[in-house]
Formats: structure tokens, C-alpha cells, sequence
């Protein structure tokens, strides 16, 4: 009985310090709100107001005038990409940041003649480090007008355009798509101005193209002109958009998995059915051993 | 059992490596804040041959446009100073270049002209352009040499990358070397032929102009004089040029004078120059020098045109802008019409002719993106009238309509519902417009008719729910491009009568189920007990005696003590049982036959009456113990009667004061037993059950009620 009762104890302690971790433990993983390091995006979150949504329905469900930013870091359903040209259609706005994802499934969904190459954009000349983190400053007259004179992207890849879209960005002519991944610039490797932003107008919404999510992590969005660049996208004519970020796509660690399952329980365990319920089994389960003994009373 | 761990310590080993084989994805990004410095010597020599490329081609604006991109350049910070001194010369050197070949071109003009003074300026400038050249040049090799020494470029045994294109700057240098020599030959060259025409005769020419200011169209007079020394030159030819371009010639008389007349063109500037050029030709060659009269300015006259342009603050896609004007010409006399060419973003929208008051309508591309627009209007120039410009922003905006909406604040499931609205704007109603109602999973679209009035109805069913407080959500989607999309949300309560009235079924069946089983409860808490063994009377000697009338004692002795006491317990215990003590019963026989449904009194009861059948049928006397003890079984067999059930056959009188309902112990046989009421599971059933019920009634009698009070 000793053991046993250890076990318990143990398991109970378990169960709390996990529940302590996944309720106040910040998450290292790329992308979430709660990540307070160089990867997350909190800082983008808490300046932009942004909110998180699990889910695309949560995302695109709301307000009128909803942005919605998709890092479509896996790949969407045939309903979802159905639902998200809905939502442009009817004059959402949408924001698709891709790199090395599925941000062309969105593109063809939308029926736009563009595409992610999905391969690196490296330029070994102007660039912050390395080749790896690219400094953008071919903008658009809109941009520069702005104030907006440069862009730093950290892992980034371009963008094929096919039609007559309005061109935001483009790399420096040193710039290049390492298709075959050496690091270096090889014969038949496109290479020069390659467009980084785009945007196009589809029914009554528009949606902006950036060929890299990472300018709006913690550590990149205060670099360059990266946030004056992403106000400007996202809030047009001076106006104050609700601003939602598709998280039901990004990879998650498991302690980020744990956290969105408790949310979802507390949300649920909010409603009054289940207040209701759980007062009763906990009544129930309190009152149990004594409900017991007074039948084993009665029967002596 | 060691067999088996190895066994999955491998398994494990293994599948850890074949997940890590998986994870060969593009990493998304890295820490800019520890990510390694890597510099690429290969492009910034790239660079550095482009900028000689430039320096070759003369083409400064491109030197300029490097030396900006390099500001963003991941140059090592060691060699930061010498990148930027290459680039400054590099610039220096372009200019110098640039400026030499213009000296050159026009040193050649001026010998085809004989203007030996000025072509010898000229070659001099050139040459001194030249010298500074080869120094900037020295700076160039030098700092290239730096760059390439830094990398390890000029050192290394192996041809690679680096080394090609280091060597490939070092070549181009040597071209510009040599571009340097070449137009030092042709300085050279330029130079002999200035020399070569000293020995020739000198000219002269004048030139007047009359009158020196006129406006634009108008012709003005000129003349002059061509002579060589003292002499006149006859009938030889004078150009004359007007803002640097020939417009006519003249040929001078036997006097060597010559005039005539030139129209100032409509160009609208203050001033324009004008001179005469005289340079031989045909016989003349090689025995008179050219020459050129000095620049007379000549002020043009025009009326000067202002455009005021107003444009509205804002403007919608799809819709109408106005522009409004008004030409402000001073106090020059107004023209009766100007044509304008409107500019939509640099893209013509639009070419009308006005008068000098003008309002002006456009139509703003339904396409236009939000934000700030550029306006821009031209006005071409009409005779003296100057040409004009002017432009403002105009921020294009979507207008939010306003939704009436009709609806429904409660929903009975699965009932269908109709919506009723209205969509309109300052613009007009949105006619055409997509209408989507959405209430939990269930949704309807439709559109809205032409005076956009909408009804929707929307079709529910059933769900688990019971009562809930749902979203129905108006979602508008309009046709025209200067409407925004709106939607409006209004909360209801959905009310499933069904669930509700199969709870309320469960909870009677619970009630009733309840009550059923308490009452059973109730009736088997009576249970007989076990009757203790009655102790053997004390027997009269030979004859048994029939059961006498209790006597009563004289009061105070310790027998009319007793006798009382059994008189208060027989009243108790003929409430508890329901047995009347009759004729036909001994008290002993009474007792016995009570036993049953006394339980655990009955001992003390059978005990008490021992003691009376003594007292009554024996020569036995008490003692004050027995009283005493008599006393005890009384009070026991009393308190035991108040906390049993069925309390009916006692009177109200007995149970007043008598502490009904608290807690107490009664020691039966060494068990201990508590059966207050908070503790009884019943009690908190039926607690459970009233405050369901209650929340219940409640919602359905006063929120629903107040709800839709308040929302209609």
C-alpha cells in the first residue's frame, strides 16, 4: 500500500508541475504568440494587436474588416482553400507569407498567375551577415514615399509573376535561388531583381504576397523598415483593421499542442452545461464514501 | 529479460536516427543577432570590375548608383574605408573621363569652325582633365591591390573564383590605362592642329538685334558686320544661332554687311541667346580663321500661366471625381479656352478643353487600389500662353453601409426563421448585393432586390442544445466597387423544446424513482430486532398468578416511582409499536410480543417490566437502585423513542422541548451511529434536484421574458 501510495503522489506531482508548465511555460517553438524569444512573434502581436486563431473558421468568422495573415507551413484542405477565396472574395483581405511551405496551394486557389519558387534567395553582397539574410531595397514609389526605404528577410525565397500585379519588392541584381542548395550561384540558377512582394486585387479583396514569414518574428521585425513595411500592407487608409494570424497551420511542439488542448477545455468548461455537470460529479464523488457509509450503517 | 532490453534500447537507437535522417527541410530562419559573419570576396570584386565598366563607358550615374547600393553591402568592416575610396575615385575618375570627351568633341568643333582660340582652350582643359586622371587612376590600383591583397586574392597558388575575378579588376584597369593613353595621343593630335592654324588670317563678325525683347512667335531684326582686319569680307555666308542651334545664314554684301529677320520660337523661357558664326569655307580654307560675334540675349516675352486646382479630400472606386479650377493669368488678358490632359497615377484618363473656370469630372478605376492617389493635371501652352501643371493626392476609400436588420431574438428549434433588412449607403442602396445569415452551423444566402430591402429565411433543425445563447451573423458582400463588405451580429437565444421537455421528463421520473425509494427506505427503517432473552421472572411459589391491574403505590415510595415510570414508557412504547396493551396480555407477554418492533429497546423495555411484575407479583421490595437503574431504562427506552421515525402515535406535548433534530448519540450495544440530516444522501439529492428545476423555471419564466423585452 506504501508504493502505491507513493505512485499516486508522484503521479499527482506529475500532473501538476506538467499542467504549471503548460499553462505558464513559454513556448520556444517558430511562430507562437506566447514565444518571447528571438523566434516568436509577440512582439508583432503585441504592437499590431494581432490575434491567434487555432482555427480558420475562428480566423475568418468575425469582423468585416478582418486581415488575414496564412504561414501555411502545412498544407491547407480542398474546403479550407475553398473557404479562404470565399473570404477574399467578399472582401477580406489576406496576407500570405511563405518560404519553403504550401503557399502556392493558396496562390492557385485564388487563381493567381504567381508562384513561390520555395527555393533560398541568397545574396552574398547586400545582405546583413551572410547571403542567408538578404537586404531588400528595390521598393515600390508607394513604399518609398512611406518611408520605407529597406527590407532585411532571413531565410527567404522569391516570387515567379505571371500577370500584370502590382510589384512591392524585388532583391538586389547579386541576388540568386540556390535551386540545387550548394550555397552558390550556378549556371541556369535564376539570379538578379527577383520580386519578393507582390500584391492583387481578387473580387471585392486584395491579397499581398511576401516570399518570407520570418520578417515578423521577435528578431526581425524591428530590422530594417520590416514593421513600417508590414503596417503598410496591413492597415490601408489610415484605418485600424482586426488583424488575425491562421496559427491551425505551423508546426507546433507538443508543449504548444498541450496548451491549445487546455485552452480549449477551459473554453469549453466555461459554458454553463458543464459547470453545471462538473459541480454535480464533484458533489457526486465527495459525497460518495459518505453515501456509503451510512447505507453500511442502515444495513447494520 | 537482458536479452529483450537490448533488444529495444537498439529499436529505439535506431528509430531516433532514422527520424533524425527525415529532418533535411530548408530551416525557416536564423538568429540574426548570433548569425555568423560571412563575407564573399568573389561579388565584391564582381562590383569592383562594374564600377571600371562604368569608369570605361564614361556612365557616372551608374559609379553613383553602385557607391549608394554598397551603403547595405556586407563588406568586411577592415576594408569598409578602402571600398569606399575605390568608389570615390572610381566616380572621380567617370567624371573626368565624361568631361574629357566633351572638351574633345568640342575642341573638334571649333577647328572644323577655324576658332583656333577657343579649340586651344578647349585641348587645355582636356589635358589638364587628363593629369588628374592618371592620379585618380594610381588611387584605383592601389586600393584594388589592398582589396585583393585582403582576401588573399594576389597570393594564392590555385586558380579559383576569387583569383579569376580578382585578376579580372586587375585587367580592366589595365583598359583604363590604356583609354587614359589614348586620349592623351588625341590631345596630342587635337593640340598640333590648334598650332597649325596660327599662321592664318584673323576674322571678325558683329551682330545687333532689334529690339532685344519679344514675345514668343514674334520676329525680330538682326545684322552685322563680317571683316578680316580693315577689311570687309564679301559675300561670304554668316550662321546664326539662336539658344545654340543654327536657324538661318546670311550672306554679307560687298560690304561685308549682312541682316535679316528670326521668329523666337515658343519656348517659355525668360531669355534666349543668340550669335553669328563665321568660318571658311570652299577658297576660304586655309586662309581665314573662323570667328564668332559676341552672345546678345534676347528677353522673351510670354503670358504666364497659374493653375489652381482643387480636388477632393477622398473619392470612392468606380465613382465620379470632380476637379475644380480656375487659370490665374495675373493681369494679362484671358484666353477663352486651355486643354488639360488629367493624369491618374501617371496613366492619362483624360484630355478635355476648358475655360478659364473650369469643374472637371474623372471616373476612378473600380480597381484602384486603397490608399493615396496622384492627381496630376497638364495644361499645354496656346500661343503666349505657357504651359501649366498641377497635382494633388486623393485618398480612395471604401464607404461602410448601413445594415437594418429585422430578426428574431428567440429561435424555437427546429422552426425556420425569417430575416428581414435593409443595406444602404450616402451613395444609394446596395442593389444586387450577396446576403449570407449564418446562426450556429446553419446558414442561407440571398440577395438583396433593387431598393436593397433583403429576406432571408433560414431553416434550423435539431442539436443537443437545450438553451443557448447563439451568434446570427449578417454578412453583406456588395456588388458596387465603392461599398465595403459589412456584417452585423445580434445575439439569440436558441430554445430546443424538445431536449427541454425530455429533461424535464428525466427529472420527474428521478423525482418520482426518489420519493419511491425514500418511502421504502422509510418503512424498512422499522426493522425488528433481535429480541435480547428476557431474563426469568421471579415466579410466585406453586400458583400462577393472573396478571393484575397495575396499583398504584402511595406516591413517593420508591413502587409509585416505578409504576410511573413504566406508565410513561408503556405510552411511549404503544406509540412506537402500535400495540395496545390489552387484557388478554400479560405485561410480560406485552413486552415480549413489542420486541419485534422495538429493536434494540426491546431489551430495556423487557428489563423495565421484570421489574414491575416483580414489584406486582412478588413479596420483592425495591431498593433505591433499582429505582435508580428503573430510572436509566426509562430515560434510555425515552431517548431512543425521539429519534426514530413515526413519531405520530406520540403527543405533540411529549416531543416539544424534546431538542427534535439535533444530533445525538445513543449508545446500542457499542455502535456508534450519526444520521443527521446534512449528512444523508437523500438530503442532497433532493437538493440537486430543486435547484435544477429552479435554474429551469427561472430561464423560462424570467430571462426568456426580460430577453425579449429587451430586444424588441
Amino acid at each position: 500500500m506504501k508504493v502505491v501510495r507513493l505512485a499516486m503522489i508522484a503521479l499527482a506531482l506529475v500532473l501538476v508541475v506538467s499542467w504549471l508548465s503548460i499553462v505558464f511555460y513559454p513556448s520556444a517553438q517558430d511562430f507562437m504568440r506566447t514565444n518571447p524569444f528571438w523566434n516568436g512573434l509577440r512582439d508583432f502581436s503585441e504592437e499590431f494587436k494581432a490575434e491567434m486563431a487555432p482555427s480558420l473558421d475562428q480566423a475568418i468568422s468575425g469582423r468585416g474588416d478582418t486581415v488575414l495573415i496564412a504561414i501555411p507551413y502545412r498544407p491547407y484542405s480542398d474546403e479550407e482553400l475553398e473557404r479562404i477565396a470565399d473570404f477574399v472574395h467578399a472582401g477580406g483581405r489576406l496576407l500570405v507569407m511563405d518560404d519553403y511551405g504550401f503557399g502556392n496551394q493558396i496562390l492557385r486557389a485564388l487563381e493567381l498567375d504567381m508562384e513561390f519558387y520555395g527555393k533560398p534567395l541568397l545574396d552574398p553582397y547586400i545582405t546583413y551577415r551572410n547571403q542567408w539574410l538578404p537586404i531588400v531595397t528595390d521598393l515600390a514609389p508607394e513604399m518609398k514615399e512611406a518611408g520605407i526605404q529597406q527590407l532585411t528577410l532571413n531565410h527567404a525565397t522569391a516570387l515567379r509573376v505571371g500577370g500584370s500585379y502590382e510589384i512591392l519588392a524585388r532583391s538586389s541584381d547579386t541576388a540568386y535561388l540556390d535551386v540545387n542548395g550548394n550555397q552558390a550561384w550556378d549556371e541556369g540558377e535564376p539570379r538578379g531583381s527577383l520580386v519578393v512582394a507582390a500584391r492583387a486585387t481578387v473580387g471585392q479583396g486584395s491579397v499581398t504576397i511576401v516570399s518570407d514569414p520570418s520578417i515578423l518574428i521577435n528578431s526581425m521585425v524591428g530590422y530594417g523598415d520590416n514593421a513600417a513595411f508590414l503596417k503598410k500592407v496591413i492597415q490601408q487608409a489610415e484605418e485600424t483593421p482586426r488583424i488575425v494570424i491562421d496559427t491551425s497551420q505551423l508546426p507546433k511542439a507538443p508543449l504548444d499542442r498541450s496548451r491549445s488542448a487546455w485552452q480549449m477545455a477551459h473554453e469549453r468548461m466555461a459554458s454553463p452545461y458543464t459547470q453545471v455537470l462538473l459541480v454535480g460529479t464533484i458533489l457526486s464523488l465527495t459525497l460518495l464514501p459518505v453515501w456509503r457509509k451510512g447505507a453500511q450503517l442502515e444495513q447494520e | 529479460m537482458k536479452r529483450r532490453l537490448c533488444l529495444s534500447i537498439a529499436a529505439v537507437a535506431v528509430a531516433l536516427l532514422t527520424s533524425a535522417s527525415h529532418a533535411a527541410a530548408i530551416e525557416p530562419h536564423q538568429d540574426p543577432e548570433t548569425a555568423p559573419w560571412v563575407f564573399d570576396g568573389v561579388s565584391l570584386l564582381s562590383k569592383y570590375s562594374e564600377v571600371i565598366d562604368y569608369i570605361l563607358a564614361g556612365n557616372v550615374a551608374g559609379v553613383e548608383s553602385l557607391q549608394r547600393q554598397t551603403d547595405q553591402a556586407n563588406v568586411p568592416p577592415d576594408l569598409r574605408e578602402t571600398v569606399n575610396r575605390f568608389l570615390s575615385s572610381g566616380r572621380s575618375l567617370a567624371q573626368l573621363i565624361q568631361e574629357m570627351e566633351s572638351d574633345t568633341g568640342r575642341a573638334r568643333e571649333l577647328l572644323e569652325q577655324f576658332q583656333h582660340e577657343e579649340a586651344r582652350a578647349s585641348v587645355s582643359a582636356a589635358q589638364e582633365k587628363l593629369y588628374w586622371s592618371y592620379d585618380v587612376l594610381n588611387v584605383l590600383e592601389r586600393e584594388a591591390q589592398r582589396t585583393g591583397h585582403w582576401w588573399g586574392a594576389d597570393s594564392a597558388e590555385k586558380e579559383d573564383t576569387l583569383t579569376s575575378a580578382y585578376q579580372a579588376v586587375l585587367d580592366r584597369l589595365e583598359q583604363l590605362r590604356h583609354l587614359l593613353d589614348l586620349l592623351g595621343e588625341m590631345l596630342a593630335g587635337l593640340s598640333g592642329q590648334v598650332e597649325s592654324l596660327t599662321a592664318v588670317h584673323s576674322t571678325s563678325v558683329s551682330l545687333w538685334v532689334e529690339p532685344s525683347a519679344a514675345f514668343v512667335g514674334e520676329t525680330v531684326e538682326f545684322g552685322g558686320h563680317l571683316s578680316a582686319g580693315d577689311k570687309p569680307l564679301a559675300h561670304r555666308q554668316v550662321t546664326i544661332l539662336l539658344g545654340g542651334f543654327p536657324i538661318s545664314k546670311e550672306t554679307a554684301d560687298s560690304k561685308g554687311i549682312y541682316h535679316g529677320h528670326m521668329t523666337i520660337p515658343y519656348r517659355y523661357v525668360p531669355e534666349i541667346t543668340t550669335r553669328a558664326i563665321y568660318y571658311p569655307q570652299e577658297e576660304d580654307v586655309g586662309l581665314y580663321l573662323g570667328s564668332a560675334s559676341t552672345e546678345i540675349t534676347i528677353s522673351v516675352l510670354y503670358y504666364i500661366t497659374k493653375l489652381d486646382l482643387q480636388v477632393p479630400d477622398y473619392t470612392f472606386p468606380g465613382r465620379k471625381l470632380t476637379l475644380n479650377g480656375q487659370f490665374d493669368y495675373g493681369n494679362n488678358p484671358i484666353t477663352q479656352s486651355r486643354t488639360l490632359q488629367v493624369n491618374w497615377d501617371e496613366g492619362l484618363v483624360a484630355t478635355e478643353t476648358v475655360p478659364d473656370i473650369f469643374s472637371l469630372e474623372i471616373g476612378v478605376p473600380p480597381e484602384s487600389r486603397l490608399g493615396k492617389h496622384q492627381v496630376a493635371v497638364y495644361v499645354s501652352p496656346n500661343g503666349r500662353y505657357n504651359p501649366a501643371e498641377a497635382s494633388s493626392e486623393v485618398d480612395v476609400v471604401k464607404l461602410t453601409p448601413v445594415m437594418d436588420l429585422s430578426a428574431p431574438s428567440v429561435v424555437l428549434l427546429p422552426l425556420a426563421q425569417d430575416i428581414h433588412g435593409h443595406v444602404y449607403s450616402s451613395l444609394g442602396v446596395l442593389e444586387d448585393a450577396s446576403v449570407k445569415v449564418t446562426l450556429g452551423d446553419w446558414e442561407t444566402t440571398s440577395r438583396t432586390r433593387s431598393d436593397g430591402t433583403f429576406h432571408s429565411r433560414l431553416s434550423t433543425g435539431l442539436n443537443l442544445s437545450l438553451l443557448a445563447i447563439q451568434e446570427l451573423r449578417v454578412n453583406v458582400t456588395p456588388k458596387e466597387p465603392w461599398h465595403k463588405a459589412t456584417s452585423l451580429t445580434r445575439k439569440v437565444i436558441m430554445v430546443n423544446p424538445i431536449n427541454v421537455t425530455g429533461l424535464l421528463l428525466v427529472l420527474a421520473v428521478s423525482v418520482v424513482f426518489l420519493a419511491g425509494r425514500w418511502s421504502r427506505k422509510a418503512a424498512s427503517s422499522i426493522t425488528p430486532a433481535t429480541p435480547r432473552p428476557s431474563p426469568p421472572l421471579v415466579q410466585k411459589e406453586s400458583h400462577q398468578l393472573p396478571p393484575e391491574p397495575l396499583k398504584l403505590g402511595e406516591q413517593g415510595r420508591p413502587e409509585s416511582t416505578l409504576v410511573a415510570l413504566y406508565r410513561t414508557v408503556l405510552k411511549l412504547v404503544q406509540g412506537l409499536t402500535a400495540m395496545i396493551l390489552g387484557p388478554s396480555y400479560t405485561l410480560r407477554e406485552y413486552a415480549q410480543a413489542c420486541a419485534p418492533r422495538l429493536g434494540l429497546l426491546a431489551g430495556y423495555f423487557q428489563d423495565l417490566t421484570m421489574m414491575v411484575e416483580r414489584l406486582l407479583y412478588s413479596q420483592y421490595s425495591l431498593s433505591q437502585r433499582d429505582i435508580k437503574y428503573g430510572r436509566q431504562l426509562a430515560d434510555k427506552i425515552e431517548e431512543a423513542s425521539k429519534l426514530r421515525p413515526g413519531m405520530e402515535f406520540l403527543p405533540t406535548a411529549q416531543l416539544q422541548g424534546e431538542g427534535r433534530g439535533e444530533a445525538k448519540s445513543i449508545e446500542l450495544a457499542s455502535v456508534v451511529s450519526s444520521t443527521s440530516w446534512w449528512r444523508q444522501s437523500a438530503t442532497w439529492l433532493w437538493l440537486l434536484l430543486v435547484v435544477t428545476i429552479a435554474y429551469y423555471a427561472c430561464v423560462l419564466l424570467f430571462l426568456l421574458p426580460l430577453v425579449s423585452a429587451l430586444t424588441s
